[in-house]
């Protein structure tokens, strides 16, 4: 995918995409993923598998993360540069707009 | 005791098949595999359980990762059906008081699964209507009609079948991205 497609999926991404890659700053399988996930949003987003996986496939292919290794049948995910440069694009749109809330009465 | 059943469902209404499987195992009929146009059951105590199906068309080495997954988070693979190039996995798991299992949380998620299926099943019925002139331009002169009219029918209500299920895979994807 070219950079200026991943900027109209990713930039700004969905609230999946998000969570997966701030989960993924540290190494982690599928699983891992989700309870991560649902400790940081006090159980409000609880991933079904089938959404996890197609988001963890999609991720992979367009490089924002990788498998770094294997634990049995489970693959290790962890971001990727690409990734992280992504992830810091949409804290900095969520500034914005944590930013601009204020200004809600 | 076993027993099977012979039910039509088009992959456009695949929810239409997890209601049918939950409410066989509500009468103690639990599914086993779908295999020769039917599904398969095998008798038990009448339960209460949630039936979910996924198109897995990743790669071989990533199978056992996927379904790792999914069994991580309580649901077990009951079957597999391979059609075209990936399979149908048919999971379980047992239902609950308060909410419903799901494996699709978001929207994104089961309208990329849509896509997936309208995208190899017309691609599939593409190829059934380049076959039907083909079919009847060996049939036809040499006047074997009795094999070219069934065929035509054959055909007929394939693409028709298609057509309906493109038409309302799309209509579940507008509407879902609306």
């Amino acid at each position: 995918m070219s950079d200026e497609d991943l900027h109209k999926v990713y930039n700004p991404m969905t609230e999946t995409a998000f969570y997966v890659l701030l989960s993924l700053q540290e190494e982690r399988h599928g699983y891992g993923i989700m309870q991560d996930v649902e400790e940081l949003t006090n159980n409000r987003l609880s991933f079904g598998a089938g959404t996890l996986y197609g988001s963890l496939s999609k991720l992979k292919k367009d490089g924002l993360i990788d498998i770094v290794k294997e634990e049995g049948k489970r693959k290790i995910y962890q971001i990727t540069p690409t990734g992280k440069t992504f992830l810091q694009l949409e804290k900095k749109r969520i500034e914005e707009l944590y930013k601009n809330s204020e200004r809600i009465d | 005791m076993k027993k099977s059943v012979y039910k039509f469902i088009t992959v456009d209404n695949y929810e239409k098949e997890e209601v049918f499987l939950k409410e066989m195992a509500l009468k103690g009929w639990q599914f086993t595999e779908y295999k020769g146009l039917k599904y398969h059951f095998e008798q038990s105590e009448p339960a209460n359980i949630d039936y979910r199906i996924d198109y897995f068309d990743g790669k071989k080495d990533e199978k056992d990762d996927y379904i790792q997954l999914f069994e991580d988070s309580g649901w077990t693979l009951v079957s597999t059906y391979t059609i075209f190039d990936g399979e149908w996995c048919y999971f379980k798991k047992a239902a609950q008081d308060k909410e419903v299992n799901e494996i699709f949380t978001d929207n994104e998620s089961k309208i990329a699964l849509f896509e997936k299926i309208r995208y190899r099943w017309t691609l599939y019925g593409f190829m059934l209507m380049f076959l039907i002139p083909f079919s009847l331009s060996t049939t036809l002169p040499r006047g074997i009609l009795f094999i070219s009219i069934p065929m035509v029918i054959l055909f007929s209500v394939a693409i028709i079948l298609y057509v309906k299920l493109w038409l309302n895979l799309s209509m579940k994807i507008k509407r879902m991205k609306r």
